[in-house]
């Protein structure tokens, strides 16, 4: 092969490999330590070209690199794209010359890594003052002489530069001409260590100081016709604060934004808002609470803190796949109160989404004030596939007793006996609608197999019973008590029955419940001793002030 | 010198000496002049006998496509110029030996009866544009030479620029041209900026400015007392003050961040943040800014809103790359005081601290509507005493070794 057609082959492969390890920078910006690796193949082509010529020149057009007329890199002319970005802004060659180091290709990687696609096209400099900046001693770059002051300074410029160029010449004629010429740089007033110290401002920090700057404007009402411009600044510097990860920028700038004073306060947090609700936008304030950083667990309760009521749903839809706890209380807490927007999203999670996440929202359910709502939300998980969501659920729906007698029915019939018994349990204490809570417990316990159920399953349902004081519990448990079912073989089925029906008489505690139970205590009335000891402490344990019992209730 | 800063066409827009500067460079520099301008003597020569195809042009086209391949590396451009009595590679007269000298002055009678004043490229050349050469050189040459040799059989990358050879430039005389040039239209940038916000009219792009303030940074690199003197300058009109101010306290910024070791970038920072310090001047009525008496609260009200206005018309803009955010920041902050006379210190950074020190001391040193100028001295003594709560302290201590050539 040729040897220029070697060479072309050679840095076609190289920029291949630099579009491949731009792309990799790319997605992966917030990891710079494994930059170096995707360099590291086409700093092996580069050198290994440079090794056979001094420099390797590139030519740049809208939407390709050549090298000496060949395209080595081609990509479809667009806003974003690396070589419209660089023709754009002016340059016209790059050369990489021998002696190109990993990290003067990072750096021009740097500079050479596309906009992200959409992002604003304002968030780093022209390519020609980046290249500047870099100070690169492999990599130069000729750039046309255009985007010059020349070019835009007006009819007048000529005329004013002219008559300050004389005046300059002169004051440099009068103070030494050319035979002041320096000899040599003078000597450097702070070593390495002192310019870290004095000179160390991070992006975030700046940032920061920015985002305050500009509240302080808006404040002062010194932002006249430019609000909406300082508004979008400000946004951008949140949104590229949370894209950097740079946490402590973000909270400090949506904290000062929340505390925001001033006639213009409501209408900047207003637009700021509308711009933190997008989806995007709240997925990438939820990914930081992960980061280790210091701040982190503050910035997504910041974030909240300022969404509008209509960012109901998209909170919804971060809560859906959160899966750190730290990250479904806030969200969660954010979804309810803003019930308005995000009912039906959370009922349908509360229904079907992952268990940590309904749970989560269960827990945060008292951020709703209203009781039935809040019920109603309750409700909603009692059909989660998971028993420990709808365990957690049917301890809520009870503060809202005609929820309960509602919605709890179903569970009464479970195939898991521990959420039945949750469920009988929960509807006990649905006193103010005892008489329907009641009927639903007895029609549960009049199913042909419930006498078939563990004895505990079958002690709470007569206790539930009881605890609901209602007069068709109360029949039912002392006809139970007076009268068991009768039979051959059925004896100590039926003395079971009338030592369940004690425990829910004693459950009662009422007047009424203490005759029925003094009644069967009478030795006339025949009951097994073991009823009748049953009635006697029950009895006590009546009568007994409740304070004076010991043990809480049972 | 770094070709960047170059017309297309040849002529020197921002630079007229090398600053990139290393010793070995220029030296390298001069060989590979040599070497292009005894290839292109041998091609001439061989010219005369031989046709365009023969054999014999291979060793001089290699010797010269080697010297153009390693030029363009290293400036990214090949620039053979003939003047009255010189041949230039790269803006760098090139110097022969005793024994080369006869063969250079041959090239370049025989270049200067053509017609031909440089020969340029910032592409690799193609051999068949390095054969076209051995044409040009030959006997045979059309009387009419374009910009891209013979017409009929135009050069693809190579350049001619063609008529009457310029006198070489003074370089003294081109230097200084060149530093009045950056500093005047730093001046002009930061009135026009003003005049503009002042009526909401059209802005002179940042780049534009982005570009003058690496100039500034280039130059103060290569002779740095001499770019020191620029602060010096003091308006003749009061209407030019704030335009001259910023360019001085830009030069003074940019020189106290190369004596502080800073980067280029961030001298490069400063620079901008120096140009657009007092932008927000333009919030405040031309009455206010002329008066000579005591200001009144309202009047008060809109300088103290000043600092604040500057990093609006900067904020604006909506950059947010950190460029832009530390030339909101220092434009603003330099304006507040160190040791505030009531409430906690407000956080200035680096930029901020020295953009204070720069400004004020070119504050003080020219006549304002409200007092006369202070010598440099006095200046630094009211700086290093009674507005010492203003600054920095430690840094005041070293902007005094630095501005020592202006006492």
């Amino acid at each position: 092969m040729p040897e220029t057609s070697q060479d072309s082959a050679l840095v076609r492969d190289a920029f291949a490999g630099l579009a491949r390890a731009l792309k990799r920078v790319s997605i992966y910006r917030h990891a710079p330590g494994q930059h170096a690796s995707f360099v590291e193949p086409v700093l092996a082509t580069f050198r290994e070209v440079l090794s056979r010529r001094p420099a390797v020149t590139i030519s740049v057009e809208q939407g390709s690199l050549t090298f000496e007329g060949q395209p080595v890199y081609t990509e479809p002319p667009r806003e974003w794209g690396l070589c419209f970005r660089l023709h754009r802004d002016g340059i016209r060659t790059i050369t990489f010359k021998s002696g190109l180091s990993a990290e003067e290709l990072l750096d021009f990687m740097d500079v050479a890594l596309p906009d992200s696609q959409g992002g604003p096209a304002t968030s780093r400099e022209d390519a020609v003052t980046e290249l500047w900046k870099a100070d690169l001693a492999s990599i130069e770059y000729t750039a046309i002489a255009g985007y010059r002051i020349e070019e835009h300074g007006g009819p007048g410029f000529s005329q004013a530069v002219e008559a300050l160029i004389q005046r300059v010449q002169e004051l440099t004629q009068a103070s030494g001409s050319d035979a002041l010429a320096d000899h040599g740089a003078p000597p450097l007033l702070w070593d390495d260590g002192l310019r870290k110290k004095n000179d160390s401002q991070s992006w975030g920090e700046l940032a920061r100081r920015a985002a305050l700057t500009v509240l302080r404007i808006v404040e002062r009402d010194l932002a006249g016709w430019d609000l909406e411009a300082l508004q979008e600044t400000f946004w951008r510097l949140v949104d590229d604060g949370a894209e950097r990860g740079e946490v402590l920028a973000v909270v400090a700038a949506l904290d000062g934004a929340r505390r925001l004073q001033g006639q213009h306060a409501a209408g900047f947090r207003t637009a700021l808002s509308r711009k933190m609700m997008d989806e995007k936008r709240l997925a990438r304030a939820v990914e930081l609470v992960g980061l280790s950083d210091k701040g982190a667990a503050q910035i997504l309760a910041s974030w909240l803190q300022l969404l509008p009521a209509e960012a109901g749903p998209n909170i919804a839809s971060a809560l859906a796949t959160a899966t750190r706890g730290d990250v479904i209380a806030p969200l969660a807490h954010a979804a309810l109160v803003r019930l308005g927007t995000s009912r039906a999203f959370v009922e349908e999670i509360l229904h079907r989404g992952p268990a940590a996440v309904s749970l989560g929202i269960l827990a945060q359910l008292g951020a709703v004030q209203a009781v039935r709502p809040r019920a109603e939300l309750a409700a909603a998980a009692l059909g989660h596939p998971e028993t420990r969501v709808r365990a957690e659920a049917m301890r809520i729906v009870p503060i809202e007793p005609q929820v309960a007698v509602e919605r709890l029915r179903p569970l009464l019939e479970d195939a898991d006996p521990q959420l039945r018994m949750t469920a009988a349990d929960a509807l006990s204490s649905c006193i103010s609608v005892a008489e329907p809570a009641a009927l639903l417990l007895i029609r549960a316990m009049s199913r042909p197999d419930f006498e078939q159920r563990e004895r505990e399953e079958l002690v709470v349902f007569h206790r539930a019973l009881g605890r609901l004081q209602s007069t068709t519990g109360h029949s039912y448990l002392a006809e139970r008590l007076a009268h068991p079912k009768k039979g051959f073989l059925k004896k100590r089925r039926n003395e079971q029955e009338q030592l369940l029906a004690v425990q829910g008489l004693a459950e009662e505690a009422t007047l009424r419940s203490l005759r029925i139970l003094e009644d069967a205590m009478v030795p006339g009335r025949g009951h097994p001793p073991s009823v009748v000891n049953a009635c006697r402490a029950a009895a006590l344990r009546i009568r007994t002030p409740r304070g004076a019992r010991g043990g809480g209730n049972q | 010198m770094s070709p960047r800063d170059r017309r297309p066409d040849g002529g020197v827009l921002s630079q007229v000496f090398d600053v990139s500067g290393a010793q070995a460079t220029r030296e390298r520099r001069q060989q590979l002049g040599r070497d292009a301008v005894m290839a292109l003597n041998a091609i001439q020569r061989n010219a005369r006998n031989y046709g365009e195809d023969n054999k014999v042009f291979g060793p001089p086209i290699a010797q010269l496509k080697a010297a153009v391949m390693e030029l363009l590396g290293a400036d990214g451009l090949f620039e053979l110029e003939i003047t009255d009595d010189e041949l230039w590679i790269n803006r760098q007269a090139i110097r022969f030996d005793a024994g080369s000298v006869p063969l250079a002055a041959n090239l370049r009678n025989e270049l200067r009866e053509r017609g031909i004043r440089a020969i340029v490229t910032h592409l690799p050349p193609p051999d068949t544009d390095l054969r076209l050469l051995v044409r040009l050189l030959s006997p045979a040459v059309p009387r009419t030479l374009g910009p891209r040799g013979d017409p009929s059989q135009p050069l693809k990358t190579f350049v001619l620029r063609t008529g009457p050879v310029a006198a070489a430039p003074d370089p003294a005389s081109e230097r200084m041209t060149r530093y009045a040039t950056v500093y005047a239209s730093a001046a002009f940038f930061v009135n026009h900026t003003i005049q503009q916000l002042r009526v909401g009219g059209e802005l002179i792009p940042l780049w534009a400015a982005s570009r003058m303030v690496q100039d500034l940074v280039d130059l103060q690199g290569a002779a740095p007392l001499r770019f020191l003197r620029l602060a010096r300058m003091k308006p003749d009109q009061p209407d030019r003050y704030w335009g001259i101010h910023a360019a001085n306290v830009a030069v003074l910024a940019v020189t106290f961040g190369a004596r502080l070791g800073l980067s280029k970038r961030r001298r490069h920072d400063l620079g901008m943040a120096a140009l657009f310090h007092d932008v927000g001047i333009a919030a405040i009525p031309a009455n206010v800014l002329a008066k000579q008496g005591k200001l009144d609260q309202k009047d008060r009200g809109f300088l103290d809103a000043s600092p604040l206005f500057a990093a609006r018309a900067i904020l604006r803009d909506r950059e947010v790359h950190g460029a832009a955010l530390e030339r909101a920041l220092a434009a603003y902050e330099c304006h507040l005081d160190m040791v505030p006379k009531e409430g906690a210190p407000p956080e200035v950074g680096l930029g901020g601290r020295i953009l204070a020190i720069c400004e004020s001391f070119d504050a003080l040193t020219t006549d304002r509507p409200f007092r006369r100028a202070h010598s440099p001295r006095e200046a630094i003594g009211i700086m290093t005493t009674e507005q010492l709560f203003r600054f920095d302290p430690a840094l005041v201590d070293l902007f005094v070794k630095v501005a020592q050539p202006l006492l």
